[in-house]
């Protein structure tokens, strides 16, 4: 019964994270302004981000799964096969670190250019650049 | 426009219902299984292994190891990334003069005490992730964007006066961040350098002894395990992802006057 429960509950979670993922999509795709496209990036990436940790996830029937992470130095080898046996992957952890960093740089840089735009157009929306754009080569 | 959204939210329930039915109903993503990946084990059963001496890395945390030790050159033009980025911001925001003596607009007495008090202890813990990044969960980046709390603290709680008078103008900062990547390629290159001297063979990124090259980094510092180069690399990052969020800080939250003074400066140039 209680197993049933548990995978109910992270296919809940898989679906959730899906949806937050669509929510961001329909915000990159249709919000006129800037800052507005920027948050919803920043919430795509960390949902895929999420998704991708809880693809590492692993469910121990006995106990509670152990972090990547020997809490003290193994005596023997069969402390090691043990941990081997109740910790999660720590392959997506990494992966995702990487990811996180490398969204930050970017992120930070898309900032500046929303700055730039600002200080430009003294707007945050797209559309108000692109008629003034039209103008200016219709002129 | 009206058509447009319809489309738009047609697409987007489509992508979810396949995506969902694709990944909890069918099960074609392993999804709360009880046993991982092969190389996941594997990476689980080496990082800290004694018995296996030509394949370990010395590392309680597996995800510094991973990090770090076993996917290093990864790890390094990630780190080039973020070097990259902050090159980009600063060209993006050519030509701007720091300007003090600008009128101090800070917050209110109580607040600048306690944020003064905080500043050191966050600064320490900052330090203590990444130092210990092989031992407990933390590493380089983690600790630098902890550290670089204190200088957004600061923007906010004092102004960007107080950070320029404390000596951190992005002129510093871009020098530290660049000696941080200079000296984790350094960490990198050492095993070859001494390799060459003793005329044996090595890799960049070796950390432990290999099957076929027997230099190694220390294993041990004053009685506990520092992994080899995993400590110095984190140290490094720490100071790279310190100079570098700081230096995104202080540019994305210039005063007015200072960002007028790059648009007159370019227009003047065209």
């Amino acid at each position: 019964m209680s197993d049933v429960i548990v995978q109910l509950a992270l296919r809940t979670s898989i679906v959730a994270f899906i949806v937050n993922i669509a929510i961001a999509l329909y915000g990159i795709l249709s919000r006129p302004s800037l800052i507005k496209k920027y948050m919803c990036l920043l919430i795509f990436t960390d949902s895929i981000n999420l998704f991708a940790i809880f693809l590492g996830f692993r469910l121990i029937r006995s106990s509670y799964p152990s972090p990547p992470i020997l809490s003290r130095e193994p005596e023997t080898i069969e402390d090691l096969e043990r941990f081997v046996e109740i910790a999660v992957d720590p392959l997506p952890q990494a992966l995702t670190l990487t990811a996180i960093v490398i969204g930050l740089a970017t992120s930070m840089f898309i900032l500046g250019l929303i700055l730039m735009y600002y200080e430009h157009y003294k707007t945050t929306d797209i559309h108000v650049g692109e008629v003034e754009e039209v103008e200016e080569s219709s002129e | 426009m009206r058509m447009k959204d319809i489309i738009i939210a047609i697409s987007l329930s489509l992508f979810v219902l396949a995506t969902s039915f694709i990944i909890a109903i069918e099960e074609h993503a392993a999804i709360g299984t009880t046993d991982i990946r092969g190389l996941g084990k594997s990476y689980l059963y080496y990082s800290y292994n004694p018995w296996y001496e030509y394949l370990t890395s010395f590392s309680l945390n597996v995800v510094t190891a991973i990090i770090w030790d076993y996917r290093g050159f990864d790890t390094f033009y990630e780190t080039c990334v973020l070097l990259a980025s902050i090159v980009a911001l600063i060209s993006l925001f050519r030509g701007y003069v720091e300007k003090t003596g600008l009128p101090l607009k800070g917050l209110s007495d109580i607040v600048k005490t306690s944020t003064k008090l905080v500043m050191p202890l966050i600064v320490i813990y900052g330090a203590i992730t990444a130092l210990h990044g092989q031992l407990t969960p933390g590493g380089g980046f983690q600790g630098g964007a902890i550290v670089s709390v204190v200088t957004s603290l600061v923007i906010a709680i004092f102004s960007l006066e107080y950070v320029l008078k404390a000596g951190l103008s992005t002129r510093k900062l871009t020098l530290l961040r660049t000696l941080g990547v200079l000296c984790i390629a350094i960490i990198a290159v050492t095993p070859l350098i001494i390799a060459a001297l003793m005329g044996v063979k090595a890799y960049v990124f070796q950390n432990m002894a290999k099957e076929n090259s027997p230099v190694s980094m220390p294993r041990t510092l004053l009685d506990s395990s520092m992994a080899g180069s995993i400590l110095f690399f984190n140290l490094f990052e720490l100071i790279v992802a310190f100079s570098g969020l700081s230096t995104a800080l202080i540019v994305l939250s210039l005063r007015e006057d200072e960002l007028r003074e790059i648009f007159t400066v370019r227009e003047h140039h065209e």
